[in-house]
């Protein structure tokens, strides 16, 4: 797919990506709500067995995380993304939202009105707009007909008895 | 402030944690419950007061998992205020090679249920569809069925 972002909007990228890899090599993760999104429990009510799960699937999900953030940054120039790329975009893009979210204290309804009188949270709601139309846009990309999606609300349910 | 400061203020508060309290309901899944207090048996062999030393104070738990061994686990996946609707359908179907009306079916069960029953199967397999579910930032838990 071509990208057509600005160089501002480019750099911005690379920053964001940089400050997210700083944030899963950083110290004392274990009571941070925005790390506990990005790795939930398996099994939130059974602390022993979550224990396994964490030891055999952690650093693998860390690594690709990893791996993304870095394709992310070899190709925030690129006009063109392979179908590859652009899956390492959107994952990045969108763990992205999962962080702010979790600082932001996001809500279904939350809209900017949340933010007024503390600037620094307004601009980060921003950025989260921001990332979460160029989620959008890459999932157009990838599959034109999600567009239609959700446009006439739920389905009805399938009579039943 | 220009677009590019600002981006390098929010990229540097990433690594912030937010000073607002967490609603309870978004930390239930991180809840660690403290474990059990002790049963009868373990104070009966630990205080002599209260009969003999019991010999079975250390029951192996994996007889419970030996009785269970052929219930399926069931994959969950739970509805979160920032995963775009149009995102958790391309999920469904990029992962698990769901049809578009499967996927939107399940993804609308997430949003106006608050979690649907994605897949599931032995241990295993189960396991390894929430690490996979996890590595695309969706909030997937486990549980027999």
């Amino acid at each position: 797919m071509s990208v057509s972002l600005s160089d501002e909007e480019r750099a911005a990228l690379r920053e964001l990506a940089a400050g997210y890899r700083d944030l899963l090599r950083g110290e004392s993760q274990a009571s941070d709500p925005a790390i506990a999104r990005l790795f939930p429990p398996a099994y939130p009510e059974d602390p022993l067995r979550n224990f396994d799960f964490e030891r055999g699937a952690h650093d693998g999900l860390m690594d690709q995380r990893l791996a993304a953030i870095e394709a992310v940054e070899q190709h925030a120039d690129a006009d063109v993304l392979s179908a590859e790329a652009s899956r390492s975009w959107l994952g990045v893009l969108n763990d992205l939202r999962l962080i702010m979210g979790a600082r932001l204290n996001i809500a279904e309804d939350t809209d900017e009105t949340a933010f007024h009188g503390d600037p620094a949270a307004a601009g980060a709601f921003g950025i989260y707009r921001w990332l979460t139309y160029l989620v959008g846009v890459l999932l157009e990309a990838l599959d034109p007909t999600l567009s239609d999606l959700g446009a006439d609300g739920p389905p009805p349910e399938p009579e039943t008895g | 402030m220009q677009f590019g400061q600002r981006v390098a203020s929010i990229a540097m508060s990433l690594l912030q944690k937010s000073g607002t309290p967490i609603p309870v309901d978004r930390l239930r899944a991180h809840s660690v419950r403290p474990l059990d207090p002790p049963r009868e048996p373990i104070l009966g062999a630990l205080d002599p007061a209260r009969g003999s030393v019991k010999t079975d104070v250390f029951e192996d738990p994996v007889i419970d998992e030996a009785v269970d061994a052929d219930r399926p686990w069931v994959v969950v996946v739970w509805n979160d205020p920032v995963n775009l609707m149009t995102y958790v359908t391309w999920v469904f179907q990029t992962l698990f090679g769901y049809s578009r009306e499967k996927a939107e079916r399940l993804m609308w069960d997430v949003h106006t249920k608050g979690k649907a029953a994605v897949s599931g199967g032995p241990r295993e397999r189960a396991e390894a569809d929430v690490a996979r579910l996890h590595a695309y930032g969706l909030w997937a838990t486990m549980e027999r069925n």
